[in-house]
């Protein structure tokens, strides 16, 4: 504790030296407080020991055949669901995430199955589900349930979409979860100031928005067989390309020139490529706010993308050669150009 | 000056959204060089990259109307074109590090438009093999991880295809076993390197990789060998996962890093969980696998956070 102390004490100088003659802390309670550091690994963790148990306990429910009472699957899921939500706040102290977690997934799975066995309206499931999902990220405590809650939520809006045969309602699903992602990342400042219980959940709920938009994007990569509007893609791309242009003008480069010459350069990908656009606005906002599980993301489907868009490009093989050689000179040229005008800067 | 950090002082403190955006931006974010770096990279990464997968394409398409000389000889210039930019010594390192990787790229490339023009009946095993081998020293004299990384990939192709299209009634946990040690060598030769005082450095997340890819196939092996314990290589195949899991939670308390310890972690977890499910393949059993997975995974998550704290000074 006496070197949390320390750590802390060199923090509150940085902050000091940053913030002016204005700055007041509460200095003995805040130097009493247990740090909250735990690690993206230890996440990791908990949330494939949360998987993992709630495979098992589910295996059994059903091995008991518990699948023959159709009440009793959705009062049990119901019960799940509530404990996961409600238990941190009834103890008033940190719960194991990982339970919380396998409570709220078990609490999910049967309350959908239960439900879906009613044979109730295909809407009225998706409109619980979103409810749960609602009150999952308002009243859950701990980030790795918010998370899941957001996916949740996403989810439902697309089998909202399906159900309905509005698929292209998919494109505004993507659209939505890069812009949530976007603005809470980009505007970290404004939501911690406001010091409220979304202050401490944020970076799950930008991340699983992020996640969210991926997945969206997965979708209409490789489902062939769903009538998606070609000629709405664009509405996809236009979150990313917002984006990925706001973190140039705001992080690397505050000069007209060189967001307007940025703009055409993602505009032109937005057009043809919008998966390909998201994925560079994830690194770009992964890099630009130091978030590095984002940024890695990025970088995944990035390749992931690319690699698809050539694929399934109509041309014939000399054509794509030459767009993927042009793709590398012109990268090529930037790179040495960049290189050059850095050291005309420092020279 | 972390995030948790800030978000602490905040809690307690009047500093408002101005003031906490100047000390992101002093603290948090990266600086104008950093961006510089990362812009730098990202375009010669990206360069080079679609570069070589256009030249790719080109010879894909072209490949009825050249001739055979021109053919090979193409690839041969290429190779041997990237390959001689890692002896300009006057360029950047990173350039002729990437430049050596292309090259490396391309070689396979070669063997291929070789196989083709000579009808050689070579299978892609041989093509795989003979790639790898080709590369070896190259990875060992540019000790560059993309490089090393490509040479792993390569590596662990060839002993698949090896099973696939060689030995067909090869046994399969002795080729998890094999894989296991190629990612192990990316793990053991830089720190024996390191015991003989010779300069071998392999980045992190190289090793991280090496690490979760041994452990993967470490684990799958586990699985086979579990659901048939009379194979021959189920023991050493047993040894070595338990070696490998002791010294990567070894190696995760002397690095003080968490990342080697959760791998380990749940490595074990399943491991244990196959063994739970074979002897207990009924309800109880299944009621018995959620209790011993929920609470391994509490108490030691719980531990992992504690000892994160106090490896950073913060108990």
């Amino acid at each position: 504790m006496e070197k949390n102390r320390d750590t802390l004490e060199h923090a509150l100088e940085k902050v000091r030296s940053v913030s002016g003659p204005e700055f007041d802390c509460d200095a003995e309670q805040l130097l009493a407080k247990e740090s909250e550091r735990s690690g993206g690994a230890i996440a990791v963790l908990q949330i494939v020991g949360g998987l993992m148990g709630a495979i098992a306990f589910l295996g059994f429910l059903f091995a008991v055949g518990i699948y023959q009472y159709r009440l009793a699957v959705i009062i049990i899921g119901f019960l799940f669901f509530a404990f996961s939500v409600a238990t941190p706040w009834i103890l008033k102290r940190a719960f194991p995430e990982s339970v919380v977690l396998f409570l709220f997934m078990i609490g999910c799975f049967l309350f959908t199955y239960g439900l879906s066995n009613c044979h109730l309206n295909g809407n009225i499931i998706i409109s619980i589900l979103v409810l749960v999902a609602l009150s999952a990220i308002w009243f859950g405590k701990g980030r790795l349930i918010v998370f899941t809650a957001v996916l949740l939520f996403a989810g439902s809006m697309v089998a909202y979409a399906f159900e309905n045969s509005v698929e292209d309602l998919i494109h505004v699903v993507a659209f939505f979860s890069f812009a949530i992602a976007g603005w809470i990342t980009m505007n970290e400042s404004k939501i911690l100031a406001r010091r409220t219980h979304l202050s401490s959940i944020s970076d799950s709920i930008a991340l699983a928005f992020v996640f969210a938009g991926i997945g969206v994007m997965n979708l209409m990569n490789i489902s062939l067989h769903i009538p998606f509007n070609p000629n709405l893609l664009w509405i996809s791309g236009l979150a990313p390309l917002f984006l990925a242009v706001q973190t140039i003008y705001r992080r690397v480069d505050g000069s007209v020139p060189a967001t307007i010459v940025s703009g055409i350069v993602f505009l032109s990908i937005a057009m043809f490529a919008p998966a390909i656009m998201a994925s560079i606005a994830i690194i770009l906002l992964g890099y630009g706010y130091n978030r590095k599980v984002m940024m890695v993301l990025g970088i995944l489907v990035f390749i992931q993308f690319t690699s698809q868009f050539y694929y399934d490009l109509k041309f014939t093989l000399l054509t794509k050669s030459w767009l993927l050689m042009g793709t590398g000179v012109l990268g090529l040229a930037g790179y040495f150009f960049y290189n050059k005008s850095i050291r005309k800067g420092h020279g | 000056m972390r995030r948790d950090q800030l978000w602490t002082i905040i809690k307690f403190s009047n500093l408002d959204e101005l003031q906490t955006n100047r000390i992101l931006d002093a603290h948090i974010y990266p600086s104008k060089s950093g961006w510089n770096a990362f812009i730098r990279i990202a375009l010669l990464t990206l360069g080079a990259g679609f570069f070589t997968a256009g030249v790719v394409f080109f010879f894909a398409y072209n490949w009825d109307y050249l001739s055979k000389f021109t053919k090979l000889g193409i690839m041969e210039f290429l190779v041997f074109a990237f390959a001689a930019v890692y002896f300009i010594k006057s360029l950047n390192p990173l350039i002729r590090n990437v430049s050596l990787t292309v090259s490396a790229i391309l070689v396979g490339g070669m063997f291929s438009v070789f196989g083709q023009i000579y009808q050689t009946q070579s299978i892609a095993f041989d093509l795989m093999l003979n790639w790898s081998l080709a590369v070896t020293l190259w990875v060992l004299v540019a000790r560059f991880a993309p490089l090393t990384a490509l040479w792993l990939i390569l590596l662990q192709i060839t002993l698949l295809l090896y099973l696939e299209q060689v030995a067909h009634s090869y046994n399969e946990l002795l080729l998890f076993f094999l894989i296991s040690i190629a990612n192990l060598s990316v793990l053991v030769v830089p720190h024996l390197a390191f015991r003989l005082r010779m300069a071998l450095y392999s980045p992190i997340w190289l090793s991280m990789t090496a690490l979760s890819a041994c452990l993967v196939f470490l684990t799958l092996g586990m699985e086979r060998g579990i659901n048939e314990l009379s194979n021959p290589w189920f023991i050493p195949h047993a040894i070595l996962t338990i070696l490998v899991l002791v010294s990567s939670a070894r190696q995760g308390f002397n690095m003080r890093m968490l990342t080697p310890l959760v791998m380990t972690a749940i490595c074990t977890i399943i491991i244990i969980s196959f063994f739970i499910i074979k002897w207990n393949d009924n309800e109880p059993g299944l009621l018995l696998l959620t209790a011993f997975i929920l609470s391994s995974v509490v108490i030691l998550a719980r531990y992992l956070i504690r000892l994160n704290r106090k490896w950073h000074g913060e108990e």
